[in-house]
């Protein structure tokens, strides 16, 4: 359990830095875009016409990756977010199970002690009680 | 992209099913309870099944409303329909043998 805690808090922390790098790459494609629109064309053209409008598809071509990985970082956060709930009760409810379970021991050699005592000494149970030796009930 | 998120969702939810551990203590307490175990010295037994037999309510998965994800959490039994159709009967214990 402590292992996938791990794994899901390393896959949310990963996610979460992608979509920073993805929101950084965006606010960037968007000042390209802003300065692909900028540029400036001749009426006697020189190609320039052509790389206006091929900036301003690069640019807006990056936008829309940087959308669509900000949304799969999103996504992925989310996804991570939803495993925590899981795992996060589910540990603590596997660990109250095993303080339970390692308290079992004690139990039985608390309420039987004195039969165990006896028993150590040589002393025989009566056939019914026989099953606390080990003898089918 | 977000393959490995959905494998550790899918292991958590498997993980989260523990009715099948819940029946195993459970068939471990009745066979102590028909051998006439004191109810004093299984109390621990029975906290351990409350453990295992309470599943957290979780909210609707973000999961469920995306288009490529899995099956949303809590669609299938719950630990708790699963033990209560799988839980043997046990009769009580014949009390202390001291």
């Amino acid at each position: 359990m402590n292992q996938l805690a791990e794994q899901v808090t390393a896959a949310a922390g990963n996610a979460r830095a992608d979509a920073e790098r993805a929101q950084h790459d965006l606010e960037t494609a968007r000042q390209d875009l802003a300065a692909a629109y900028a540029m400036a064309t001749k009426t006697d053209c020189d190609g320039c016409h052509g790389r206006k409008a091929a900036a301003i598809a690069a640019a807006g071509a990056a936008i829309a990756g940087a959308e669509e990985r900000i949304r799969d970082a999103t996504r992925r956060i989310g996804i991570c977010e939803d495993t925590a709930e899981i795992v996060d009760p589910l540990t603590r409810r596997l660990r109250a199970a095993l303080q339970a379970l390692r308290q079992v021991p004690h139990d039985l050699g608390e309420v039987y002690e004195l039969i165990y005592q006896f028993i150590r000494r040589g002393g025989k149970m009566p056939r019914l009680g026989r099953w606390i030796e080990g003898a089918p009930a | 992209m977000s393959g490995y998120e959905e494998q550790l969702h899918t292991r958590a939810e498997m993980l989260d099913e523990t009715g099948e551990l819940a029946a195993a203590v459970t068939a471990i307490l009745a066979g102590a309870s028909a051998a006439g175990v004191d109810p004093r010295a299984i109390v621990s037994l029975r906290a351990a099944i409350g453990a295992l037999d309470r599943p957290a309510p979780r909210p609707a998965t973000r999961q469920a409303a995306a288009p490529t994800g899995t099956p949303a959490a809590g669609t299938g039994p719950t630990a708790s329909s699963w033990r209560r159709s799988a839980t043997p009967k046990t009769r009580p214990a014949t009390g202390s043998t001291t």
